[in-house]
C-alpha cells in the first residue's frame, strides 16, 4: 500500500513521468497513500472499512434473515445463534449486520443532502454578502439555537417516521453547520488573486462560486463531513431509540436498541451489542478526521 | 454596554418568535386529529365536529396561530390530550427535575473536564496528554443512549453497585435517591467531559505556547504560578463560550439519558408526549426547552462580554 513513488513527489518537484504515473494510479490510490501517513486515520479508516464490507455481505454473511423467527425468545449466545436471540427470537448477529446498511446508506447520504443546500447557501452567503448574507446568516442562527434533537422529535412526530424523512430531517440540521462553514472558508478566498482574475476576466458569478471558489474550498468540507457524518449517525441512532427511526421490524441499531432496552437485565447481549457496533463507528468516523486534520497539519 | 445588552436581548426575542411559529406550523402537519384524539376511536363525527369548532380548529392558521401564542405568553399552554391535565403544570413540575439533573451533570462534568483538559495542555505530547486526549476522544463519540446502555450493564448487571433505574421513590432514603442519580449524571457528563477537555486542551496549549507565557517563564517565575496566574485566566474564556454552545446538544442528551432511567423529567415527559402523539404538550415543551436554551446561549453572551475585556472594544 504505501506507494513510495508518491511521498517522494511531495518533496522532489514532479517530473513528467512521475506525473503521468499519478495520475494513472487515480484518485483512490492517492487518497489511500495520504491515509497512511497518520496511524489514526489508518485505523479509523480500517474499522469503516470493515462495517462497509459488513453492510455489503450482509446477506452472506448473516447466518439467518433479520426478519424471520428461528429460535427461541431471548436465547443466551449458543452456536446457532452467536449474539442470541431477542424478545421476538430473531436472531441478533444477523440484525447487527443487516442494521449496518441504514447506518452506513442513510447517515452519508443524509449529510450529502444537507451539503447540497448547505453549501451553496454559504457559498452565495460569503461571496455576495450584504442583505443575502445577513438573512441566511440570521436564518441559520435561529435554525441553529433550535435544540437539534428536539426539533427532529417534533418534526418526525408530526409527518410520521419513515426512512425518508429521518433523513431530510436530518440533513436539515446539517445545512446551518455547513452553511456556516462554507461561508467562512468563502469569506477567506473571495480576496485571493485566482478569484480577482476569474472576475476581471468578466467569468459570471456561477462560474465563479461554482468552477473556482468550490474546488479550492472542498478540502476542509470533506474533512468536516467525517465529524457530521459522526454526528448524523448519533442523531440517527437517538431517533432509533427514541422509536422515532427506522419503522420496524427494518434492522436499525437505534431500533434494537429501542426494542431490547426492556428486557437488558435479562439479555443485555441484544442491545450491548448495536451499542457497541454504532459506538465504533462513530469513533472510526472521528479518528478518520482527527487524522486528516493530522496530515493537513503536517503540510 | 447597554446597546450590547439590548441588542442581545432583541435579536432573542425575535429568535423565539420566530421559534414559536415553526413550532406551531410544524406541529399543524400532524395528520393525527386532536379533537378525534382527545374523544377516542368511538365518538360520532358529530362530537368530534363540536369539539373542532369548540377548540378553534375550524379557524383559520394565522389565527389559531395568534390565539395560541397570546395563550402561551399569558402562561396557559392548553391541556395534554394523552394525560387530560394543563400542560403548564406537567411542565412547570417536570422542568424542575430536567434542570436539577442538569445542574448536578454540570457540576461533575465541569470541574472534570477543565482539569483534564489543561493537564493534557500543559503535557502537550507526553503520554498523559496522549492518553487523556485519547480517551476524550472515544467520549465525545460514545453516543449518549449507547453509554447510558453500557453504563446500565456495567454498574447495574456486573457490578451491582448501581440501580439501573431512576425513577424516585418518596420513600427511598436520600442515599438511595442519590444512588439512583449516578449513573444518569455519569452518561450525561461521559461526552460533555470528553468535549471539553479536548476543547480546553487545545487552547491551553495555544496559551502555554504564547509570548506573555514564556516572559513569565523567562522572567523566572515560578511554573505553577505561571499556569495557575498567568495561563488558566486566558484559556477558559474559550471553554466557557464552548460549553455554552453545547446547551443544545446537552438538552439533547438529557431527553435520551432521561427516557432511558425512566427519570420524570421534561425530556421524558417530552418522549411520552411524541410517543402518544400528544401535540399540544409536545409544542409547549419544546418552546420551553428551546427558550432555556436560547437564554443560556444570551447568558453565555453576557458572561463573556464580562470575562473578557477584548470583546467589549470590538
Amino acid at each position: 500500500m504505501s506507494d513510495s513513488s508518491n511521498s517522494s513527489l511531495s518533496k522532489t518537484p514532479p517530473t513528467s513521468a512521475a506525473h503521468e504515473r499519478r495520475k494513472r494510479d487515480g484518485w483512490f490510490r492517492r487518497v489511500i497513500s495520504e491515509l497512511v501517513r497518520s496511524k489514526t486515520a489508518t485505523i479509523g479508516a480500517a474499522i469503516l472499512l470493515l462495517w462497509v464490507l459488513i453492510a455489503i455481505a450482509a446477506p452472506i454473511i448473516s447466518p439467518y434473515s433479520p426478519t424471520e423467527m428461528p429460535g427461541g425468545r431471548l436465547e443466551s449466545p449458543s452456536r446457532e445463534h452467536w449474539l442470541g436471540t431477542d424478545h421476538l427470537g430473531r436472531d441478533v448477529l444477523s440484525r447487527l449486520f443487516w442494521g449496518t446498511r441504514v447506518v452506513i446508506l442513510l447517515a452519508p447520504i443524509s449529510v450529502l443532502l444537507g451539503m447540497m443546500i448547505g453549501a451553496p447557501l454559504g457559498l452565495v452567503s460569503g461571496y455576495v454578502g450584504g442583505v443575502v448574507d445577513m438573512l441566511i446568516m440570521r436564518a441559520g442562527d435561529i435554525l441553529y439555537s433550535f435544540p437539534t434533537l428536539l426539533l427532529f422529535i417534533l418534526i418526525i412526530t408530526s409527518i410520521g417516521p419513515s426512512p425518508l424523512i429521518v433523513v431530510l430531517t436530518v440533513a436539515l440540521g446539517n445545512v446551518t453547520f455547513i452553511t456556516r462553514i462554507v461561508r467562512s472558508l468563502t469569506l477567506d478566498e473571495r480576496t485571493k488573486d485566482y478569484v480577482n482574475a476569474a472576475r476581471l476576466r468578466g467569468e459570471r458569478r456561477r462560474y465563479i462560486l461554482l468552477r473556482e471558489i468550490l474546488p479550492n474550498v472542498s478540502g476542509p468540507i470533506i474533512a468536516d463531513s467525517t465529524i457530521r457524518v459522526g454526528y448524523a449517525i448519533i442523531y440517527i441512532g437517538s431517533l432509533g431509540f427514541l422509536g422515532l427511526g427506522i419503522p420496524p421490524p427494518t434492522p436499525d441499531w437505534g431500533g434494537m436498541i429501542n426494542e431490547g432496552r426492556d428486557f437488558i437485565f435479562l439479555m443485555p447481549g441484544v442491545v450491548l451489542a448495536p451499542a457497541a457496533a454504532l459506538s465504533s463507528v462513530v469513533i472510526a468516523l472521528n479518528m478518520l478526521a482527527d487524522g486528516i486534520r493530522e496530515i493537513g497539519q503536517q503540510r | 454596554m447597554l446597546r450590547f445588552l439590548l441588542n442581545r436581548f432583541g435579536t432573542m426575542l425575535l429568535t423565539m418568535l420566530v421559534i414559536s411559529m415553526l413550532v406551531f406550523f410544524i406541529a399543524e402537519v400532524v395528520p393525527v386529529d386532536p379533537a378525534r384524539n382527545a374523544l377516542g376511536r368511538y365518538a360520532s363525527q358529530q362530537k368530534v365536529d363540536e369539539l373542532r369548532e369548540e377548540m378553534g380548529l375550524n379557524d383559520p392558521v394565522v389565527v389559531r396561530y395568534v390565539n395560541w401564542i397570546s395563550n402561551v405568553l399569558r402562561g396557559d399552554f392548553g391541556e395534554s390530550i394523552h394525560f387530560r391535565r394543563p400542560v403548564r403544570d406537567l411542565v412547570k413540575m417536570r422542568l424542575g427535575r430536567s434542570l436539577a439533573l442538569a445542574a448536578l451533570g454540570f457540576v461533575f462534568m465541569i470541574p472534570l473536564g477543565l482539569a483534564l483538559g489543561c493537564i493534557a495542555g500543559i503535557t502537550e505530547g507526553k503520554l498523559l496528554d496522549r492518553i487523556i486526549s485519547l480517551t476524550g476522544g472515544i467520549f465525545v463519540s460514545i453516543p449518549p443512549f449507547a453509554g447510558g446502555i453500557f453504563m446500565i450493564v456495567i454498574f447495574a448487571l456486573w457490578l451491582r453497585w448501581l440501580p439501573g433505574a431512576s425513577l424516585p421513590d418518596p420513600e427511598a432514603s436520600l442515599i438511595e435517591s442519590i444512588k439512583k442519580l449516578i449513573l444518569p449524571i455519569l452518561t450525561l457528563s461521559l461526552d460533555e467531559i470528553g468535549y471539553l477537555a479536548r476543547f480546553t486542551r487545545v487552547t491551553m496549549a495555544e496559551v502555554m505556547g504564547s509570548d506573555y507565557i514564556r516572559t513569565a517563564v523567562l522572567k523566572g517565575v515560578p511554573r505553577t504560578k505561571v499556569i495557575w496566574r498567568h495561563a488558566l485566566r486566558n484559556a477558559l474564556i474559550a471553554p466557557f463560550t464552548a460549553i455554552m454552545m453545547h446547551v443544545n446538544w446537552l438538552i439533547g442528551g438529557v431527553l435520551v439519558v432521561e427516557t432511558l432511567f425512566n427519570y420524570p423529567g421534561l425530556g421524558s415527559l417530552l418522549y411520552e408526549a411524541a410517543l402518544r402523539n400528544d401535540i399540544i404538550l409536545l409544542e409547549a415543551g419544546t418552546l420551553v426547552l428551546t427558550f432555556v436554551a436560547v437564554s443560556t446561549q444570551v447568558i453565555g453572551d453576557i458572561g463573556v462580554y464580562f470575562m473578557n475585556p477584548r470583546v467589549r472594544f470590538e
